[in-house]
């Protein structure tokens, strides 16, 4: 565990959090993950003063001109850790649902060697105030993956994950929307990538629930995934 | 013939006129297409039996049913030609604001001490020292509020 804690302090480790509309949530965030590793903030076209809370941050910003969705900021961040050398790229979300406490959990396999792409698992660890039809929807996207990909993950939704430079340089995530979760999911058994499921606390908070997902938009996810493998 | 038949015919008459002349221009293989479809609808439309003769053959009975079918396949296939264009746009134009993110990236508020103090660390390790340039950063105005015009200013400000 020395050997992730140390990795953080330095240049090897960046973390790329996709915001959207999360002026009020991110500074948060930030603040709690700041002197962790090398940061780059994306905003993701925002109409709120994400931008500007970003800025006051010692972390990079960029800026998407328009809202181009989670997965395209996701890529855009990784291709910018990448370019300043990153080894190991982490995936943070914005509102606050994750927990900093497991970013040395979550790097250790990663950097030790022993995995190239760790990913967090709310089913694993714990998952506080997670409503019922969540927990249901979850759990057919783990069936989901499970028939469409072969992975057999607990967790296959988590927004939490750390890739190492081998495994970031051979994703590239198409999918701009949401439907990009399932696409990583998807070049990992294409790349035949070794990953790893680590335990990880995720927290829900009525306003992170209220801009979240619907379960509907299950339905729209399934739509754009579809729709990507036939329009390559 | 009728009216109706004067003046579509006449309209389509033009249409194939000058689809032939595209294809003879640059011989794409679209322009055949499309000429077939012009031709048959003036056909169809001069001899409306010959669609009850064809919707016979085919065994669906009436004409009218046949150009329902047809019409309802056409314009499916028209859904999905125009929804994977403007999926294939849309992804076309993520990439290029994926780009000018990437173009414009800013340095936060403090980040040239922090990458500073972090780059000394990194150069320190001699396994690392060539792979993570020292980069000189110069950190941005932080902008109070973000609007179009102090965003964009900003962004242009720090392109390197």
């Amino acid at each position: 565990m020395a050997n992730a804690n140390n990795s953080c302090q330095t240049n090897a480790v960046w973390i790329v959090v996709a915001a959207y509309n999360e002026g009020s949530r991110l500074a948060n965030t930030l603040k709690s993950i700041v002197d962790r590793a090398s940061i780059v903030v994306v905003d993701d076209g925002s109409r709120d003063n994400t931008f500007a809370v970003a800025c006051g941050f010692p972390v990079w910003v960029l800026q998407h001109p328009i809202n181009c969705g989670q997965g395209a900021a996701l890529q855009t961040g990784i291709d910018f850790a990448l370019s300043r050398g990153a080894e190991a790229i982490v995936t943070f979300d914005a509102d606050g649902q994750h927990d900093p406490a497991d970013l040395p959990n979550m790097l250790e396999p990663v950097l030790s060697g022993q995995a190239d792409v760790a990913l967090g698992s709310r089913f694993l660890g714990a998952a506080q105030n997670m409503p019922w039809s969540r927990r249901l929807l979850l759990k057919l996207a783990i069936l989901f993956t499970r028939l469409t990909n072969g992975l057999t993950l607990t967790d296959t939704h988590n927004g939490f994950r750390v890739f190492s430079r081998k495994a970031a340089e051979q994703i590239r995530i198409r999918q701009p929307r949401m439907a990009h979760a399932s696409e990583i999911l998807d070049q990992i058994a294409k790349h035949e990538l070794r990953y790893i499921e680590v335990p990880v606390t995720v927290r829900y908070h009525a306003s992170t629930l209220a801009k979240g997902q619907s379960s509907w938009d299950a339905f729209r996810i399934t739509g754009h995934l579809l729709a990507g493998r036939f329009w390559q | 013939m009728n009216l109706f038949q004067w003046i579509t015919i006449s309209g389509l008459g033009v249409l194939a006129l000058l689809e032939a002349r595209a294809y003879l221009k640059n011989r794409q293989p679209i322009h055949v297409l499309r000429e077939f479809v012009w031709l048959s609808a003036i056909v169809l439309i001069l001899f409306p039996w010959l669609t009850t003769r064809v919707a016979g053959l085919l065994g669906i009975g009436r004409g009218t049913d046949l150009v329902f079918y047809a019409f309802m396949l056409l314009s499916t296939g028209g859904f999905f030609h125009f929804y994977g264009r403007t999926y294939v746009m849309r992804r076309d134009l993520v990439e290029l604001a994926r780009r000018e993110a990437l173009r414009t990236a800013t340095a936060g508020q403090g980040l040239d001490a922090y990458v500073w103090m972090q780059n000394a660390t990194e150069q320190s390790r001699p396994d690392r020292a060539e792979r993570v340039p020292a980069t000189p950063l110069v950190a941005a105005p932080v902008p109070t509020t973000r609007s179009p015009e102090t965003a964009g200013h900003t962004d242009r400000e720090n392109s390197q």
